[in-house]
């Protein structure tokens, strides 16, 4: 794999490194991963996409990864010697949408073994589509990807496709080349459960019958000795996601966006009615503890013959915001020496490794190994 | 290790999350989504028990996350271990050992039974789930399998609803279709409360005109209080009925009213059509019918009056044939010869007329059926013009028959009715001419795309007037009644040759008459020939005379006597019978005569069993006491084989038939022609003694 980086965040400097990466004859497909600072606007790099001779897929995030290197503003282009199949599902906020016909319709290669998901952080029904990937294409092949978008919750072209910036959408990308997957997150229970009696997709609107965000609060200002308002909700929320319990497995976390209407609580991603949900807290310690065992369960399952890899890592940019200055220890986490890390620091990730059923996760880690 | 919190949480969101919806499968997609999700299986299956065609158990998928889980090699290895179908035994052995678990090559397998329905399997590629947490899943199952049972149930009452639905529509589109009237109408208040477009059509009004109209005020001529069906408990079922229309006119109507609850009330259906082209239709039938019957009866007139004056016919020309016969050679005044050749000769015009009468009776009934077989036209021409011939010239008449250009060696046609068209032409012909004489001109043409042969009868007689020939073809009309009185004839000879003609394709016309010069009739038939039919490409009167000759010597040769016979005469009435034993132990042969149908069966049984059969039975088929139809059908049954002649004074088409279906060999009609009826016993006799000469051997 070629990979190329950019700190200036230009739109030329990413028309120059995609010209750089696709002039290898052995790049068959591109990934772009862009930093949101960027500003990156359709109308000047659509016209960039769209001549771009090889498949190309990707998003904006709130930050990306390079090696040991977080970057708020800059390019990484990626050059796979693979040819990818992408697919583009629009509407990923219209509530009749039927995901499973539009998947249907697209193909994936016999020898697929990785597919990358890509989605519009911040569409209302990114469990719906997870669900009928899963419906459609099952357990075949791994799955890595996350929520592309802005930390300003505004919701704007984030996705990149051959066909230019998309909004509101997802992009699956097929690859036949072997990857392993580890999840993981190291958050822990501070109380519950709790049952969400009212919700509305990714909206929590009561819990145990009681206000969200009345219950929530109570349990954060005890926990953290602070006063939890609206103005300040997310600077401490951050640090106190929703769990959602499953058998033998870490919690599904979900992760408090803000608050919505007084009572309610908007998070990254579908909290179900009825589900039983802990608020959970985690510390410098235990999260790159969790980075670190995503990547030990990822080499774990990464199968290729051939040494070479490269690391695609997708982490939340709720972790980042969490740890800080300590972020650094998380990427020490999952770099290796002489392995090449790409990565982005996302709004919710996605990750599967051929055992579990598909889910999309909030404040994980999530390691691909990709074979390059 | 999962705590006993953490379970119940697990499984009451799995609880929560079944039975949401009565459509099974977006029910199944949550319910198995969650259970999937949240006791960590990767892919799962709902399958359903039923009954197999066969009556054997049925294990089907209804519901598989993922999809493709289906087409895996994990799910091949489950359906190892549940086979799609399964006996009682089978079934009950499978229940009583479940849950079950077994490995896959990459997980591990779970089947667990949801109550009720069917079972469910699901796979985990982490740890076996352990037997707390199966047990666990038991109440779940339970509810589950009864939330897929509700689904089904509610399937069922769909497809009973849209049964019903459909139904509903079926009878709607007969109703509003249907040529037939239907008005629905309340049985307490005599409303109509709906009616069909066929109904409203019949009144000539609209729906919302009809709807809420009292019946018996608006379509029913029945007065309050009276109704047939409510008040006076009538059946009305196919009853003639009046229907009122809007505009005050009445219809007849054919209807039926049944009475029935609909939605709790009473109400009376009536369906009607409108019987006015029918009624019309039916008195054009009874119409058709009376003429049919006048028809038939004028058939019977003429046959009774066929019989009644052929059978003393037979009696005066029988009588004037022996008279005739006895004065040959013996000195009796010539005055006494004379009369009795009046009485013969003007018994046989009798006859002719009689005959007349009832072939146009048979034309004009359509009764007359042409046959077409193979016949040579020179020698039919031969055959009908040998006696005419004799007759010319005993007038002191030329006669001439000349074939213009080749003819077909044959024609196909029918020969009986061609001869007798010719021989009216031609003795008409000999009729009107006093001097001069007879040309015959025959000749194939192409009339149309149809060929045909030509017979042109040109004479120089009297001639007609445009005035006379205009008439000429209507029956009982000669050219004029003076023409009646000078040269007899009922005129009904040319009309009945046109008829045969036009029944053989042709015509009989009157090509030119001029009075005092002559007349030129012409008859055409079709020839019946193919385009490539052999022809005679110089047809000579050699041919007709050569013909004529032989057919005078054939005729030279028919005996007129028959060998020594016993015949059984039945007849009743004593001068035939008189005649014909006359006639026939002159020609030699030894008659035995009854006077009715009982008389002959015995004597003829009789004869028979005693060894000495009678040679030939004479059977007269109108008697007293036994009919001769009955007679013969009665020996036929007791296996009596001998010949059987019928002798019969019913000349009308079909009797020959009847005789013959009675178990008659042959027919001879009254009165009786000496020659023929000699032939016919010849013929049978003969025929008699090959049957009995081929038995022997």
């Amino acid at each position: 794999m070629i990979t190329k980086l950019d700190r200036t965040g230009t739109v030329e400097s990413l028309r120059t490194l995609i010209e750089e990466v696709t002039a290898s004859p052995d790049v068959q497909s591109v990934i772009i991963l862009a930093c949101d600072q960027n500003g990156f606007a359709p109308e000047v790099v659509d016209p960039i996409l769209e001549t771009v001779s090889v498949p190309v897929f990707g998003g904006v995030f709130p930050e990306i990864i390079h090696q040991r290197e977080k970057l708020s503003r800059g390019v990484v282009v990626a050059g796979l010697a693979d040819r990818a199949r992408v697919h583009v599902i629009p509407n990923l906020s219209d509530p009749e949408a039927d995901y499973e016909a539009l998947i249907d319709e697209t193909s994936a290669s016999e020898d697929t073994k990785t597919m990358i998901v890509l989605v519009d952080g911040l569409a209302r029904r990114i469990s719906a589509l997870i669900e009928s990937i899963f419906n459609v294409y099952g357990l075949e092949f791994n799955y890595v990807g996350g929520g592309a978008g802005s930390l300003t919750f505004e919701q704007k072209p984030c996705l990149f496709t051959n066909q230019g910036l998309k909004q509101d959408s997802a992009v699956l990308a097929t690859l036949s080349v072997e990857s392993g997957v580890g999840v993981s997150h190291g958050w822990n229970d501070v109380a519950g459960p709790f049952q969400v009696t009212e919700s509305d997709r990714n909206v929590i609107q009561s819990l145990d019958w009681l206000p969200a965000f009345d219950v929530y609060r109570e349990v954060v200002e005890k926990h953290s000795q602070a006063m939890l308002g609206v103005e300040n909700f997310f600077e401490l929320a951050k640090s106190y996601p929703f769990g959602i319990i499953k058998l033998g497995s870490e919690k599904i976390v979900r992760d408090p966006l803000m608050v919505q209407g007084g009572d309610s609580l908007v998070c990254v991603g579908e909290v179900p009615q009825g589900s039983y949900v802990h608020i959970l807290t985690g510390d410098v310690s235990s999260l790159v503890t969790a980075a670190g065992r995503a990547l030990t369960l990822g080499e774990q399952s990464f199968h290729a013959t051939s040494g070479r890899r490269t690391t695609l890592f997708i982490d939340c940019i709720s972790r980042a915001l969490f740890l800080g200055e300590q972020f650094d220890q998380e990427l020490a986490a999952v770099c290796r020496e002489g392995t090449c890390l790409i990565g982005a620091l996302t709004l919710g990730e996605i990750a599967n490794s051929r055992r579990d059923y598909l889910e999309f996760y909030n404040k994980t880690s999530v390691v691909g190994v990709l074979e390059s | 290790m999962l705590s006993a919190e953490q379970l119940h949480l697990v499984l009451y969101e799995i609880a929560l999350s079944i039975g949401n919806s009565l459509d099974l499968r977006p029910m199944l997609q949550q319910a198995l989504s969650t259970y999937l999700r949240k006791i960590n299986c990767s892919a799962g299956v709902v399958l359903e028990l039923g009954r197999g065609e066969s009556g054997r158990n049925v294990l089907e998928p209804v519901h598989t996350i993922p999809r493709s889980f289906g087409q895996s090699e994990a799910y091949a290895a489950i359906l190892e271990h549940l086979p799609t179908y399964v006996d009682d035994q089978q079934l009950k052995q499978l229940l009583a050992g479940l849950p079950a678990r077994f490995s896959l090559p990459d997980g591990i397998c779970h089947i667990m039974e949801l109550s009720g329905f069917g079972l469910m399997v699901v796979v985990s590629r982490h740890d076996e789930l352990d037997e707390r947490i199966l047990k666990s899943l038991r109440r779940l199952n339970e509810k589950l399998g009864a939330a897929c049972q509700a689904c089904r149930q509610r399937d069922a009452l769909q497809a009973g609803e849209k049964k019903a639905l459909d139904e509903r529509r079926r009878q709607k589109a007969i109703f509003d279709t249907v040529q037939a009237g239907i008005v629905v109408i309340d049985a307490q208040s005599h409303t109509i409360i709906e009616a069909n477009p066929a109904a409203l059509q019949m009144i000539g009004v609209t729906r919302e005109q009809a709807i809420g109209q009292v019946c018996h005020e608006f379509i029913c001529p029945a007065e309050r209080g009276k109704c047939p069906i409510t008040d006076l408990c009538q059946m009305v079922d196919n009853a003639e009925r009046t229907l009122i229309a809007a505009d005050g006119s009445q219809l007849p109507i054919l209807k039926t009213v049944t009475a029935v609850e609909l939605a709790g009330r009473e109400v009376l259906i009536e369906s009607f059509v409108d019987i006015s082209e029918r009624m019309i239709a039916e008195e054009q039938r009874r119409a058709k019918e009376l003429a049919v019957a006048a028809n038939e009866a004028k058939s019977a007139f003429l046959a009774n009056m066929s019989h009644e004056i052929r059978t003393p016919m037979t009696a005066i020309l029988g009588c004037a044939d022996i008279l005739l016969e006895d004065m040959r050679g013996c000195a009796i005044p010539a005055e006494q010869k004379q009369a009795a050749r009046t009485i013969k000769r003007n018994g046989e015009h009798l006859l002719n007329i009689i005959n007349d009468i009832l072939d146009l009776s048979k034309v004009e009934a359509g009764k007359i059926k042409v046959e077409r077989v193979a016949c040579s036209i020179i020698e039919l021409v031969s055959d009908a013009t040998s006696l005419m011939k004799g007759q010319a010239q005993d007038a002191g008449l030329s006669f001439k028959i000349e074939f213009e250009g080749p003819i077909p060696e044959s024609i196909n046609t029918d020969p009986v009715r061609l001869r007798q068209i010719l021989v009216n032409l031609v003795g008409n012909a000999i009729k009107f001419t006093e001097s001069g004489g007879i040309n015959i001109g025959v000749k194939f043409i192409t009339h149309g795309d149809k060929p045909q042969i030509q017979f042109d009868v040109m004479d120089t007689g009297i001639g007609m007037t445009a005035g006379q020939v205009s008439k000429l073809f209507q029956p009982f009309s000669q050219a004029d009644a003076s023409t009646t009185r000078q040269f007899g004839g009922t005129g009904l000879g040319l009309m009945i040759s046109r008829r045969f003609a036009q029944l053989l394709g042709g015509d009989v016309t009157v090509i030119s008459s001029r009075p005092g010069v002559g007349t030129q009739m012409r008859a055409t038939i079709e020839s019946g020939t193919q385009p490539d039919a052999p022809m005679i490409s110089n047809p000579c009167l050699a041919e007709v005379r050569g013909k004529e000759q032989v057919q005078d010597v054939s005729a030279a040769v028919v005996p007129a006597v028959l060998p020594q016979c016993s015949i059984l005469l039945a007849e009743d009435n004593p001068t035939n019978q008189m005649i014909v034993i006359r006639l026939l132990e002159k020609a030699g042969a030894q008659i035995t005569a009854v006077d009715n149908g009982a008389v002959a069966l015995e004597r003829a049984l009789v004869a028979s069993n005693s060894g000495r059969p009678f040679d030939l039975v004479l059977m007269d088929m109108q008697m007293p006491v036994m009919d001769g139809y009955q007679a013969t059908a009665r020996l036929r049954e007791k296996g009596y084989t001998g010949p059987i002649v019928a002798l019969t004074a019913h000349a009308m088409s079909g009797d020959e038939e009847k005789c013959i279906q009675a178990g008659c060999n042959a027919y001879a009609v009254k009165p009786i022609n000496r020659a023929k009826l000699i032939q016919t016993i010849n013929t049978q006799l003969a025929d008699r003694g090959r049957q009995l000469a081929s038995q022997l051997a």
